[in-house]
């Protein structure tokens, strides 16, 4: 009991969640400056000669969380075609829909005020992943 | 017919003792506390329950991590064990195990042996399913409740007879619950600074932006109310290592606060924390439970 909460208690400090299920309770933890902002991870597809439209994250569309691809950015923008197999999975779930041509990793922006939303969310393309011919 | 020992423990179940407590064995009293047996079999029926509903409706990103083998970064425990990116028919094979093991553990079927099959088959299931990016912090308890619940011998749900097995899994359990809440302070304390300015921030309006739900968009217009709510929140948090020694209507309250800070943010996030909510039941008779057919029937 006392070695598993000496575990814990090392991965806090060492900020780890490798030790998982004894890593860093690190969830919500990072206060947010009340004039700075919130980025808000999206994801927009396009089809053939289309505009693009949001897609949500999830097991049930792109067969992946926000959360795991917000962790693996730098790779993914070093590598787009990491977006392949969340295309892949959304035109599987979609066998009706024409399959995407590209599949942007975005971001919205809110910028904020004394702690409140100012102004219209700032929309950023982080890197666009294209199908290949 | 055997005597149920239920009247040589308090309200909570905490076995009394005749002797004079020295220093030594108020510590291992607090640790290893003599709980009726019965209330393991209560939660192992709640643990095993909740572990099926987790697979499949929590937790259930593993299948889908079959085709994201390029964002496994397996996490220690995978490492040393060797686990390879999770397969579609690994994935269901683990699922098909979780759920028999833990519908056997539930109806009393060889519960020690099918509680050790979900430990390490619902263990590998959430290295899998946190070993694709994101880890979250809400498994902690669970994690402990299925891995100490098989050290526990079986016993029937009117043996009350105070166990120090028993309350050896029981506190393990309550200490991962409060270490959730009461680590958490000390990441504030790493990752913010302190405390106070994790309290003093916008992390509220931070996670309502990301997240919230249609009931609190209207905090983004009066976001004074969010300092107050965060101070309450470390409050809490600070203060919960106190529930290890609260008894009676004072624990239920307690409990009643943690659980409804969760539905709160539930409601307002769509952060239900139902793997840590599910764990405060040991701290609570749960074993009473039993009582609960004769009464509906009575009605």
């Amino acid at each position: 009991m006392l070695a598993l909460m000496a575990v814990l208690l090392a991965g806090q400090f060492l900020r780890t969640n490798d030790f998982f299920p004894f890593g860093s309770l690190d969830q919500y933890s990072k206060g947010t400056d009340p004039n700075g902002q919130v980025v808000n991870t999206c994801l927009q597809g396009v089809r053939e000669g289309g505009e693009p439209f949001d897609i949500p994250f999830g097991n049930r569309s792109v067969g992946i969380q926000r959360g795991d691809v917000e962790n693996h950015q730098r790779e993914i923008v070093a590598d787009p075609d990491r977006l392949a197999p969340l295309a892949a999975e959304y035109d599987r779930r979609h066998p009706d829909e024409p399959p995407l041509t590209e599949l942007i990793l975005c971001q919205r922006i809110t910028h904020l005020k004394d702690g409140a939303p100012h102004g219209e969310p700032e929309f950023v393309e982080v890197v666009r992943w294209r199908a290949s011919e | 017919m055997t005597t149920p020992a239920a009247s040589s423990a308090d309200q909570t179940g905490r076995a009394t003792s005749e002797r004079t407590p020295t220093g030594a064995s108020t510590l291992l009293g607090l640790l290893i506390p003599a709980l009726p047996a019965s209330r393991i079999t209560a939660l192992r029926t709640i643990v095993y329950a909740f572990v099926i509903v987790d697979v499949l409706l929590i937790a259930n990103d593993v299948p889908s991590h079959a085709g994201n083998a390029h964002y496994y970064r397996p996490l220690l425990l995978a490492r040393l064990l060797h686990l390879p990116p999770v397969t579609t028919g690994l994935a269901y094979a683990l699922l098909v195990v979780i759920v028999v093991a833990c519908l056997m553990a539930m109806l009393g079927r060889f519960p020690r042996i099918a509680g050790m099959v979900v430990g390490v088959a619902f263990g590998i299931w959430m290295l899998y399913s946190q070993g694709y990016g994101y880890v979250s912090h809400d498994h902690l308890a669970l994690m402990v409740a299925v891995w100490v619940l098989p050290t526990v011998p079986s016993r029937g749900w009117h043996d009350d007879t105070p166990s120090e097995a028993a309350g050896w899994a029981l506190r393990c359990i309550q200490l991962a619950v409060v270490a959730t809440y009461f680590l958490s302070v000390l990441v504030k304390w790493i990752y913010s600074g302190s405390p106070i300015a994790w309290a003093n921030s916008a992390i509220l309006a931070w996670a309502v932006v990301r997240r919230g739900s249609i009931f609190v968009q209207w905090t983004l217009e009066t976001p004074w109310i969010f300092v107050p709510a965060q101070w309450a929140a470390v409050a809490m948090e600070t203060l919960s290592p106190v529930v290890l020694f609260l008894r009676g209507k004072a624990l239920y309250l307690a409990v009643a606060v943690f659980v409804g800070f969760h539905l709160t943010t539930f409601i307002a996030l769509g952060i239900h924390f139902l793997p840590t909510v599910i764990c405060w039941a040991a701290f609570l008779p749960i074993e009473r439970l039993r009582e609960l057919p004769a009464r509906l029937r009575r009605r």
